[in-house]
């Protein structure tokens, strides 16, 4: 206990290089993390179409050649014409009168294969969109204010097609990113989503179904364009004559622009503060390391003198760690509460922020360097020098 | 009161560069005695010390402090013994800088037995003794060269040691200075304390009891 409080005490000591080292500690830890946070907020979208990704193929948007024309046969005539072995990946699109507001709700409806890996954050519930249980279409819901919340059963009259009853079995986030089903080689902005806040859209819902279950269970094609794979292989030629049939028709974007449109959403913060981060970084880094070595050089003198007064290596261990303990916990503690001020702040919706398991562990990496050059490194000298070497020539 | 017999120290023992640097070393000093240790640069003065002090060790031989014999003792073993046996003295006093004087000569204290209430008034006494009580809460970096010596001193003594060391304790300080210096532990000796000194200058070692001298690892 003793030594513990001389190594607490020596805090005071060098108290200007421990603020510095506090203030610098961070500024990086909090720069990096949220970096990696907005990465992590838009990387989350990509990951439900990692299936699709290295496929070629386009993306088509049957709804821009006839909104008015529901049915599956201008596609499937499409379909005949294409050259070459593909896949096609159904995007559904619903939309009903919500019978407490009477405002629109939009049902999206995409594979089975797509929500086997999504992850945007839910409020409550799950992505369970394929259960066996009961006759109806499970839906994840945005946030609203017709009190839908999870168990609520939506039951929608249509005089076109089959009644459908929707049981909500997961609420999304709020803000979140709804599909973004109409991009088109024009307004393809952030790719395959588009940011949505319901408390800035007037209570539009939005419902996301599983689009083989809604054919399944209400037999009903509500389809507003597909993706097409085309298999590997797929001669050059083929697929110019397959884009011109399709282009005749309506609107396409290639998924290779899709994804890199995404990837360039994902980045865009990055690319954005990048420049400045990156001198911001080099700043600071030479910031802590000049002061971790300074803070070395006087640490090592000083175990140099516990070491001849009778301290042992362990003991001198103790008051390495205790003497930067203060500074990196409280660090620690700063930069978890600067954190939790911008998930709560406006840059969350404008940018998007998400912890996740890689923000831990990027921190602990940070620390794990600074602890090591500031505690381990001084510690790992002494043990190995000349004690009065170390003292004569600090 | 101390006692070497045979004691070798090799520095990188067993690799191609070894250096046999104490040879059967055989050494006794009695309890009171005032022993100036000297020798050219390079004689092996510091290693002596060094084994001495138990800062280091050896590989061969016999080393007893009151009786007890050092070798074979553990690094915890060592440094109790250096924490309540030794009273360690340097060239360039060796003190934390950033700390007062009362916080230098407690460094010892807070490795040693002493109750945390007891360690200031402890500290104090020592610090009273060498003549310094009116720059107990000043920083050491504001002392002149013969005031940090006495901190260092205050400090060697803190935990009433058996015996102190001092490697070349004038060797940083004007010779009035250094003069001042010898008094103190004249004066210390006289009061019964056991002091060894290592030096290369003549004049210091001319005022203790006996003298040794070094000679290419061994003493002649």
């Amino acid at each position: 206990m003793k030594v513990l409080k001389l190594g607490i005490n020596g805090i005071s000591k060098n108290l200007w290089l421990n603020l510095f080292m506090f203030i610098q500690i961070t500024v990086i830890v909090v720069a990096v993390n949220v970096m990696v946070a907005n990465m992590n907020s838009r990387n989350i979208l990509l990951q439900p179409f990692s299936y699709l990704q290295g496929k070629t193929g386009v993306m088509f948007n049957k709804f821009d050649a006839d909104p008015d024309d529901d049915s599956m046969v201008l596609l499937k005539k499409i379909e005949k014409k294409l050259k070459g072995n593909f896949t096609t990946h159904k995007i559904y699109w619903d939309w009903f009168a919500d019978p407490k507001s009477n405002k629109d709700v939009d049902v999206i409806g995409l594979e089975t294969e797509f929500y086997k890996n999504i992850n945007i954050p839910l409020a409550e519930g799950s992505w369970n969109l394929m259960s066996d249980s009961g006759n109806y279409v499970e839906c994840v819901i945005t946030q609203n204010t017709s009190c839908y919340g999870l168990g609520s059963v939506i039951k929608v009259h249509s005089d076109f097609q089959e009644d459908i009853t929707y049981k909500v079995v997961g609420v999304l986030s709020n803000p979140t990113y709804i599909i973004n089903s109409s991009c088109t080689s024009k307004n393809c902005c952030n790719g395959f989503f588009e940011s949505y806040d319901y408390n800035e859209s007037n209570n539009h819902i939005f419902m996301y179904v599983n689009g083989d279950k809604l054919k399944q269970y209400a037999g009903i094609d509500p389809m507003v364009g597909e993706i097409i794979t085309y298999d590997n292989g797929i001669s050059k030629s083929n697929y110019l004559k397959n884009n011109g049939i399709l282009g005749r028709t309506a609107d396409y974007v290639t998924l290779g622009k899709f994804f890199a449109k995404s990837e360039d959403y994902v980045k865009t913060l990055q690319k954005r503060v990048l420049p400045i981060f990156i001198g911001a970084f080099i700043v600071m880094s030479i910031g802590i390391i000049s002061a971790s070595v300074i803070q070395m050089m006087n640490q090592m003198r000083e175990y140099g003198v516990c070491y001849l007064c009778g301290a042992t290596w362990l003991q001198c261990v103790v008051l390495s760690i205790s003497s930067n303990i203060v500074t990196y916990l409280s660090s620690f503690i700063v930069s978890a509460l600067a954190m939790f001020m911008i998930n709560m702040s406006r840059f969350k919706i404008d940018y998007g922020f998400l912890y996740m398991k890689n923000n831990l562990l990027v921190t602990l990496g940070i620390f794990a360097v600074l602890l090591f050059v500031s505690v381990i490194s001084p510690l790992i000298v002494l043990k190995t020098s000349n004690i009065r070497k170390l003292i004569l020539n600090s | 009161m101390i006692e070497l017999t045979g004691v070798n120290k090799t520095y990188n023992y067993g690799k191609p560069n070894a250096f046999h640097a104490l040879k059967d070393i055989n050494l006794k000093i009695e309890s009171g005695e005032m022993v100036a240790v000297t020798g050219r640069s390079g004689a092996g003065k510091s290693t002596l010390m060094h084994v001495i002090g138990c800062i280091d060790s050896f590989e061969s031989g016999e080393y007893s402090i009151a009786g007890k014999p050092v070798s074979g003792m553990g690094e915890k073993g060592l440094a109790k013994l250096r924490n309540e046996r030794i009273g360690i003295v340097m060239q360039d006093f060796a003190l934390i800088d950033h700390y007062t004087v009362l916080e230098n000569v407690m460094v010892p204290l807070y490795f040693s037995d002493c109750r945390s209430g007891a360690m200031k008034r402890t500290a104090m006494d020592k610090i009273e003794m060498m003549g310094l009580k009116d720059q107990a809460k000043k920083n050491v970096k504001n002392l002149s060269g013969g005031q940090k010596q006495r901190v260092a001193i205050a400090r060697a003594l803190v935990n009433e040691p058996s015996f102190i060391l001092a490697d070349e304790p004038t060797g940083a300080l004007d010779s009035k200075t250094a003069e001042d210096i010898m008094n103190v532990f004249l004066e210390l000796n006289r009061k019964g304390a056991t002091i060894i000194i290592i030096t290369h200058d003549m004049k210091v070692a001319d005022l203790c009891s006996r003298r040794i001298v070094i000679e290419d690892g061994r003493i002649v």
